[in-house]
């Protein structure tokens, strides 16, 4: 299996395919840090604003800046504003773990394993799963192989793991993107201070490691896609289109709990969007219905590994009982 | 001769009342054959006839939907230990075209050969010196000599190869023909499918015919008149029946008034067989060989 495995990764390093489906994901992990980290000014401006209106120097001109009369409606002004200014600080404190984990080298490769856990890195890996797996049968190799090696569980084991191991080179290669990006955004962007408690080994290590599973299930989805389609674009597209199928059947009330996006959100800890972007995925459940959702965990655990091992049963299912062709 | 398993000792592949559907339509019918330890096995038939459908099934690529078929004694389908002992061709050799032709036969062969049995396989097939190249520069002369290096290598015990001279140049199907006895040489089996009559009589020593799904003939090139030729000869109306007692030994049969038609091995040997007698044709011909007429015969009908 260790020599079968080889020779896959071998086949999946294939220059234009892999090379520049890496290359584009370390970019685009990149450019999306940057509007990441460019919301840390708003802790910037926060601090500011504090130092401004909560020890004045001169009250007549804090008066002035406000456009209100020196007098009691100006101190109300003035209390209002430090008072949004501390509100702004504690939020921001808050988002400290994704503020400081573009700019921090641990921390960089818990955002990276969020990034290729969401939807960009299901559709990178569909295009991989298209050449490496739906490939064999447009390019008619398949059939050199079986006619050598008749383990049918064994090719798609192989495929299986291979895919795998792309996405992780994916993961890596995001998270070098933002290695090298990271002094620059310690120049740009100022960094809030972290809250009590908080420890980057903990938010990347938690994030890398629970990718590793949802990588596992886009990586069987993948394989399965592949031996069900026998062609690159049609895995590609059945890979894609499960994914945005998913998103928009989890924002039915009656069925998002069922979605492979719900059990990914849930199982990554995804915080919406609307605080931060670490991720490009839905992460409001439902949002059709009346009540927010906190995603389960539990529930997201159970999805991914229950996705793992059905994708790879039926792929399986589907070599043994079917002709090879190509 | 004793048996192994289903099979006997020195059959190599033996199929009985192999059947196959596709699409609803019954593309295999019951076909049964044998090959034998050790010969070059010609398995002819005209496009569509199932040829490569019985390949796919030995080599378990394809699920068959009746009868029972074994190669070295063990049902298929085989293991991949059973596997590893035979070298395959199937229909248009195919290759991952990033890598280089050597690459391709070790990532292919997935570890089972050894870089000297790779170098070896490209040896002889002239493909050393564009080994290092990418298959993607290749012509597909070039390819069918890479897809014949892959089969032979690591000198399986069984070679089957499906048209393996198509794509091939004149110099190529000659060099073929070498590769291909001397597996047989050295005690390894040959299966050869081909629609190529020509490369079928020169380097075959049995021959089945499949039409339609079903085996309609089988039987030694000489069984099947494959070593001789029809040879037409005219002669004066008046000699004819001395002639034919010329020629008894000989399968003829007369065609018109004066014009027989005979099984040689050459036109020279009947005018020698006439002439030894006092008559002298006015004109021998040669009408095609007999394996082609058999053939013909065979898969022409409605």
């Amino acid at each position: 299996m260790t020599g079968q495995l080889r020779l896959e990764l071998v086949k999946l390093a294939r220059p234009l395919a892999v090379w520049s489906a890496w290359a584009t994901f370390g970019v685009g992990v990149v450019l999306a840090s940057i509007y990441q980290a460019s919301a840390t000014g708003q802790y910037q401006i926060a601090v500011d604003t504090l130092r401004q209106f909560a020890h004045p120097t001169s009250t007549a001109e804090v008066c002035r800046f406000l456009s209100v009369p020196v007098g009691p409606a100006c101190e109300q002004a003035r209390q209002e504003q430090v008072g949004s200014a501390r509100q702004l600080i504690g939020d921001t404190r808050q988002w400290y773990r994704l503020a400081a984990a573009v700019q921090d080298p641990l921390g960089a490769a818990g955002v990276a394993a969020g990034l290729v856990s969401s939807l960009a890195g299901v559709l990178v890996l569909a295009g991989m799963a298209g050449g490496h797996v739906g490939g064999e049968w447009s390019l008619g190799t398949v059939k050199v192989l079986l006619a050598g090696d008749p383990g049918r569980v064994r090719f798609v084991l192989g495929k299986f793991w291979t895919l795998w191991l792309g996405g992780t080179g994916l993961l890596v290669v995001g998270w070098l993107g933002l290695l090298a990006a990271g002094p620059l955004f310690r120049r740009w962007y100022a960094v809030p201070p972290p809250p009590a408690g908080f420890s980057m080994w903990g938010y990347a290590g938690g994030q890398v490691a629970r990718a590793l599973l949802v990588l596992g299930a886009v990586a069987a989805l993948g394989t399965l896609a592949g031996v069900l389609t026998r062609n690159p674009l049609g895995t590609f597209g059945l890979l894609a289109g499960f994914a945005f199928a998913s998103m928009a059947a989890s924002v039915w009330p009656a069925t998002f709990q069922l979605t492979y996006g719900y059990w990914v959100a849930a199982w990554m800890g995804f915080a919406p969007v609307n605080l931060w972007v670490d991720h490009v995925w839905i992460d409001r459940f439902p949002l059709l219905g009346a009540r927010e959702v906190h995603p389960d965990p539990l529930v997201g655990l159970v999805g991914l590994a229950a996705t793992v091992m059905v994708a790879l049963a039926l792929a399986a299912l589907r070599m043994r009982t079917t002709d090879v062709g190509g | 001769m004793g048996r192994v398993g289903n099979g006997v000792a020195d059959e190599v592949v033996r199929c009985r009342g192999l059947a196959k559907v596709l699409g609803g339509r019954r593309v295999l019918d019951g076909i049964d054959l044998t090959v034998n330890k050790g010969e070059v096995f010609g398995f002819l038939g005209p496009n569509g006839a199932g040829k490569t459908t019985t390949i796919r099934l030995l080599l378990g690529l394809s699920r068959f939907d009746g009868g029972e078929a074994y190669l070295f004694g063990a049902r298929v389908p085989v293991t991949a230990a059973t596997l590893a002992r035979v070298g395959a061709m199937i229909e248009q050799p195919t290759f991952y075209p990033w890598m280089s032709g050597r690459r391709n036969l070790h990532v292919l062969l997935q570890s089972r050969a050894t870089p000297d049995d790779i170098g070896a396989a490209l040896e002889a097939v002239g493909m050393t010196g564009a080994a290092a190249r990418k298959v993607k520069t290749y012509s597909q002369g070039m390819r069918q000599r890479l897809g014949l290096a892959l089969a032979i290598c690591g000198r399986p015990d069984l070679l089957i190869l499906d048209e393996p001279a198509n794509g091939l140049d004149p110099a190529g199907v000659r060099q073929f023909r070498g590769i291909l006895r001397r597996p047989a040489d050295g005690g390894a089996t040959v299966f050869l499918s081909s629609h190529q009559l020509s490369e079928v009589e020169r380097a075959c020593d049995r021959v089945a015919v499949i039409h339609k799904g079903r085996a309609v003939a089988h039987g030694t090139i000489g069984e099947l008149g494959g070593q001789d030729t029809w040879v037409q000869v005219t002669v004066a109306s008046d000699v004819e029946p001395r002639g034919r007692q010329l020629l008894a030994a000989l399968p003829h049969h007369a065609t018109a008034p004066g014009e027989l038609l005979v099984q040689a091995s050459s036109g020279r040997q009947v005018s020698e067989l006439l002439a030894g007698g006092g008559v002298f044709p006015d004109a021998v011909t040669a009408a095609g060989t007999t394996l082609e007429e058999r053939f013909l015969s065979l898969t022409e009908e409605a």
